[in-house]
């Protein structure tokens, strides 16, 4: 499945990993399912900068106590809005890196 | 004093119904037993891996500290682990689920004893697992008692208290093993959560809303409570460290892998991980207003009096009938957490220590009288060994991060060797102690700067790394001899370890 080292992301995110066979194509080739795909190192760059860039907020940003939002303190607003930077970041991660490490026979199991 | 204990009766009761009901549906086979048959959906697995994730240190202990330090305790933990936990679940609890399935591993150290080929592995791993996990557990039950007895006004004595939440956990963890814990977690989850967000919504609204708390917070000291420091935990290596522990040390909790392992399928795990940090926030940010909620109303309180501000609230702000429930969301966040320790001790003791048993149901009842062990010797340990509940909780945090280099590079390294892996647990507890040692202050020695402003844990972190890389290099991964081969994959479900 990573032998080609590309990755759709519109057909990643329906939990439907490309493959792609020979050496990597631009990122504004079209699969066959009609969607850009992206090569997999610029895919690993920008999550692994983000990352990095998140990260590194976290240990070096610290609002004052004024209230920037309503009534909530800058650390309080801060902190809740880095949260839901790392879900989304989290979302792309699981879009288009995790999913490609599940079994294809589990892509759509069952709960309980 | 009567509310709570209707309450806590009926609590008490759906417990044990659920017990019993797990009880009917379990099968006889130990995977069934020890891991629910393999088969828990993303609700419940999500249930029981964040009900055993939260402890009462959530409940009661932040609550206290936010009292002190302010909106800070949130920042310092809930970003950096609403990012490592799930990202950890990826990293080992994805390939770790599909690892034991593979080769029939019901428990952490049984899995990678396996992977590596070497008995010893798991004996190691086993004997770090118990290390830290009994005083943990101790810690737990201290907290629990100590609810009891402020509950009951002194009515029921601590060790009567405690005795009652350890011999409850291990029946109902008895009677359907890890299917029971899983089920129970959903109620105990859905009290705990539910009982936070509404006391921090309730508790707010009786002095004028979170506007006019945060109004006279920002009055104090210059609005110190409302932004974070650069001293102490908060800046520095010391933050850095504290990071590097908070985010890595839940994945190696053997209790967690452990559910991990029990998933009934992979994306089950991603949904899950995708789910995390909602519920994160969603308990720590109650937690963290209620301590200052509690600095607003009840100014004054110095050092460890103000782990009593969680009491203080349920009982003189909230409504009564909201308030009584704080006792019950307390021992579910107990019990969340003790009843998968007490089922994962008791499976690596039927497991990784003694050898396999040839019939099921002699090892299902193994398993059932190892946790009854495994309570004795919890027990012990809170009576009988000193450590308040913060540093105990501090040095199990630490130690288990000594185990995240293995856990990680066992099944993502195809180099990782048996010998890498007894040279990382060794080294790195080896270093983490030697820290410990030198930590000197009035703070808990595993959150004690060493050197160059690192907390213990990080030099225990670094020497595990460095141990199981090294190792690995100088004692590469052996051939496997027909024998080791058939010793190890004698124990039922498992195949061939070549």
């Amino acid at each position: 499945m990573d032998s080609a080292g590309d990755t759709c992301a519109l057909a990643g995110a329906q939990g439907k990993p490309a493959v792609y066979q020979g050496a990597l194509v631009s990122w504004t080739a079209k699969s066959h399912h009609g969607s850009v795909c992206v090569p997999r190192p610029l895919v690993l760059f920008a999550l692994i900068a983000s990352a990095m860039g998140l990260l590194a907020s976290h240990f070096f940003v610290a609002p004052g106590p004024q209230a920037v939002f309503w009534f909530l303190p800058g650390e309080l607003a801060f902190r809740l809005l880095w949260v839901a930077l790392a879900t989304v970041w989290l979302f792309f991660f699981s879009a288009l890196v995790w999913r490609r490490e599940e079994p294809p026979e589990e892509a759509e199991g069952g709960e309980s | 004093m009567t509310l709570p204990f209707v309450f806590l009766s009926l609590y008490v009761v759906a417990l044990l119904a659920i017990g019993v009901v797990a009880a009917r549906r379990a099968g006889r086979s130990p995977e069934d037993y020890f891991l629910a048959g393999s088969g828990l959906g993303s609700v419940v697995l999500f249930m029981a891996l964040f009900g055993t994730n939260c402890t009462p240190f959530v409940l009661v202990g932040v609550p206290g500290l936010a009292y002190h330090d302010g909106l800070a305790v949130f920042g310092l933990n809930v970003p950096i682990v609403a990012l490592g936990i799930p990202l950890s679940f990826w990293a080992i609890g994805l390939p770790a689920r599909r690892e034991a399935r593979r080769l029939g591993a019901l428990t952490p150290a049984e899995l990678y004893a396996r992977l590596l080929d070497h008995r010893g592995v798991g004996w190691a791993l086993f004997a770090v697992f118990f290390l830290y996990t009994l005083p943990y557990m101790a810690t737990a039950v201290e907290g629990g008692a100590r609810s009891l007895f402020f509950a009951s006004e002194g009515g029921l004595p601590m060790v009567w208290g405690g005795s009652l939440i350890l011999g409850l956990a291990l029946l109902y963890t008895s009677l359907g093993g890890m299917r029971a814990t899983a089920w129970t977690n959903v109620l105990q989850g859905a009290l705990f959560m539910g009982f936070m967000v509404a006391a921090a919504w309730v508790g707010a609204r009786a002095v004028g809303g979170w506007s006019a708390v945060f109004e006279r917070l920002g009055e104090v000291d210059g609005g110190r409570l409302l932004a974070r420091p650069n001293h102490g935990l908060y800046g520095g290596g010391a933050l850095l460290s504290w990071s590097l522990v908070i985010s890595l040390t839940v994945i190696s909790f053997p209790h967690m892998l452990v559910r991990l392992i029990a998933a009934k399928n992979a994306p089950s795990i991603r949904r899950v991980a995708l789910l995390y940090p909602f519920a994160l926030v969603a308990l720590w940010l109650p937690a963290v207003l209620l301590g200052l909620l509690g600095r607003d109303l009840f100014p004054g309180l110095i050092g460890r009096e103000s782990d009593q501000v969680f009491a203080m609230i349920s009982g003189e702000v909230l409504p009564p009938t909201l308030g009584a429930l704080g006792l019950v969301a307390v021992l579910a966040a107990v019990m969340s957490t003790l009843d998968a320790q007490l089922l994962t001790l008791g499976s690596m003791l039927s497991r990784d220590v003694m050898r396999p048993a040839s019939d099921n149901r002699v090892e299902v009842r193994r398993g059932r009288w190892f946790g009854l062990v495994v309570a004795g010797m919890v027990f012990v340990v809170w009576r009988y060994v000193p450590g308040s509940i913060f540093s105990s909780a501090a040095v199990a945090f630490s130690g288990y991060v000594t185990l995240f280099p293995l856990l990680l590079l066992g099944l993502r390294w195809q180099r990782c060797s048996a010998g890498g892996a007894l040279a990382g647990m060794a080294l790195g507890n080896l270093a983490l102690w030697v820290c410990l040692g030198l930590a000197e202050g009035p703070a808990p020695a595993a959150m004690t700067p060493v050197l160059g402003g690192l907390l213990p844990g990080a030099f225990g972190f670094l020497a595990a790394t460095l141990g199981t890389i090294a190792g690995s290099w100088l004692w590469p991964r052996r051939a496997v001899s027909p024998s080791v081969s058939n010793t190890l994959s004698s124990r039922k479900g498992g195949p061939p370890l070549a």
